[in-house]
């Protein structure tokens, strides 16, 4: 089945979400962007 | 078309319907209570007090039943039943993902901040992940109603449930007590919904998968040669 696939598609799609990914990183407002590099704070366990 | 041939395709699209209105109802009494729950309203609650404790199983039962559902339609008019239930996963799942992926594309902190809680990615890669993953929802999730390449879309979609179900094992596993955070960003410290998550999921595996058996055509073309 692994040849059937069309993988230029795959491959295409898959670099289009990451630019779309970059280009809604640098859209978003300043509250609401991350850095490229990094995580978010770990909350604690609600009781 | 002979008479009966018509009314067999009638019957067929009828078993059909309410298959996937069954399954649609419990795909919603599991996961999205808040929008729709058959266990919590007024006049099942009247005769039933202790119903809204039975979402879940409610649920799952009329998934069964759904699915049950399509084996006469199936028997009735095999080719028929196949294209309409193409028709409708492919324009459930894709919807499905298109509306997910929303809120986390307008809002990536608030989505970083979901991901982080399930500490399950190392640190760094956080971000990153919560800045492509509802790109690929969006854009996967529409390239399945819009192109033909039903195959490769599904690929990637099983890749995400994939990801999805073992992010909320581990979640369970570790008790963190968190929201899913699959169609909402609020309450990322809220008591975990992971189990209902868990269960839709795990559901939605099998039609999606099913997807893998058919051509790759598009949506429109399906249309034009169902009968």
């Amino acid at each position: 089945m692994l040849k059937k696939l069309n993988i230029k598609f795959l491959i295409g799609l898959g670099l289009f979400c990451i630019l779309a990914a970059v280009a809604n990183n640098l859209r978003a407002p300043k509250d609401k962007s991350v850095e490229w590099i990094g995580g978010q704070e770990v909350l604690e366990k609600p009781k | 078309m002979k008479p009966l041939a018509t009314r067999h395709s009638l019957l067929a699209i009828l078993a059909v319907f309410f298959a996937t209105v069954l399954f649609t109802l419990g795909v919603f009494e599991i996961s999205f209570p808040d929008v729709f729950s058959l266990t919590e309203m007024g006049f099942v609650l009247e005769k039933f007090p202790h119903a809204w404790k039975y979402g879940l199983h409610i649920g799952i039962a009329e998934v069964v039943l759904g699915a049950l559902l399509i084996i006469p339609a199936w028997k009735i008019n095999r080719s028929l039943t196949e294209r309409i239930l193409e028709v409708l996963i492919r324009l459930g799942i894709g919807g499905m993902f298109i509306f997910a992926s929303v809120f986390k594309i307008a809002d990536p902190k608030g989505f970083a901040v979901l991901v982080a809680q399930y500490q399950f990615l190392p640190h760094n890669l956080v971000n990153l992940w919560a800045l492509i993953l509802p790109q690929i929802e969006f854009w996967f999730g529409l390239a399945l109603i819009v192109t033909p390449f039903v195959k490769e879309c599904v690929l990637v979609i099983l890749a995400l449930f994939a990801s999805f179900i073992i992010a909320l094992v581990w979640a369970l596993a570790l008790d963190l007590g968190i929201t899913c955070g699959c169609f909402q960003i609020d309450g990322a410290q809220s008591k975990a919904e992971a189990w209902t998550a868990l269960v839709r999921d795990l559901i939605l595996l099998g039609p999606t998968a099913w997807l893998l058996t058919r051509e790759n055509k598009s949506l429109y073309f399906s249309l034009l040669t169902m009968r």
